[in-house]
């Protein structure tokens, strides 16, 4: 099993620095992305995140995470992830960013 | 293995060690989730895996659900295709009531 030397967190912000409160660049593969879930969930309880949001944000961060290493990325040509968030009262914003393939067309296929 | 996620990276080893671990018998299988922190559906595929891998006769029953797990199987209506029990001797006691 390899270790976290090719996740390369970037910057872990506190709130009193200028926003975004966390922003990760990782490699595109699994154990990368289960180590960048784990650092933003633990980063946002320490801002004061519920939780039960952080169980919600874990589900749809892991998805939404693993669909770009299993799909915008291949075993052939992996790259990074960005992946920022900016914890306000009321919600949290997410912010994740790949380089590679992009949607057909540019948008979000239709239901069949 | 010391894992308390079933995820990406733990799926295919948990496939793995499942077929293992149950492989030359024939009895029911319960499976422990006490212990699993998170589950994707990576994971969800996994177990559902695990469930063909017995096949029909040999029914795979789940236990002790942490709050997220259960939420994820909720979310994915997965919770109608297992029984789910609150603890592995809830589910051996209703197993041994059966059989008695």
């Amino acid at each position: 099993m390899p270790d976290g030397s090719f996740i390369e967190p970037m910057a872990i912000q506190s709130k009193t620095s200028s926003p975004p409160d966390v922003h990760l660049v990782f490699t595109a593969r699994e154990i990368a992305v289960r180590r960048a879930l784990q650092s933003t969930c633990q980063a946002l309880k320490a801002l004061g995140a519920e939780a039960s949001a952080l169980g919600i944000v874990e589900i749809v961060l892991a998805e939404v995470t693993n669909n770009i290493v299993e799909h915008a990325y291949s075993a052939q040509s992996s790259g990074t992830i960005t992946l920022s968030c900016i914890k306000r009262t009321t919600n949290i914003r997410f912010e994740v960013i790949d380089q590679r393939n992009m949607l057909p067309g540019g948008e979000i296929p239709s239901k069949q | 293995m010391e894992e308390t996620r079933i995820d990406a990276v733990a799926a295919i080893q948990f496939k793995d060690t499942f077929r293992k671990l149950t492989a030359d018998q024939d009895n029911a299988v319960v499976l422990d989730l006490s212990n699993v922190e998170f589950i994707d559906s990576s994971g969800l595929g996994a177990i559902l895996a695990a469930m063909k891998l017995l096949g029909r006769d040999r029914p795979l029953h789940l236990a002790g659900l942490t709050a997220i797990v259960a939420k994820v199987f909720a979310l994915t209506r997965m919770e109608r295709v297992f029984k789910i029990f609150k603890s592995p001797l809830d589910a051996l006691k209703i197993n041994e009531a059966k059989s008695a």
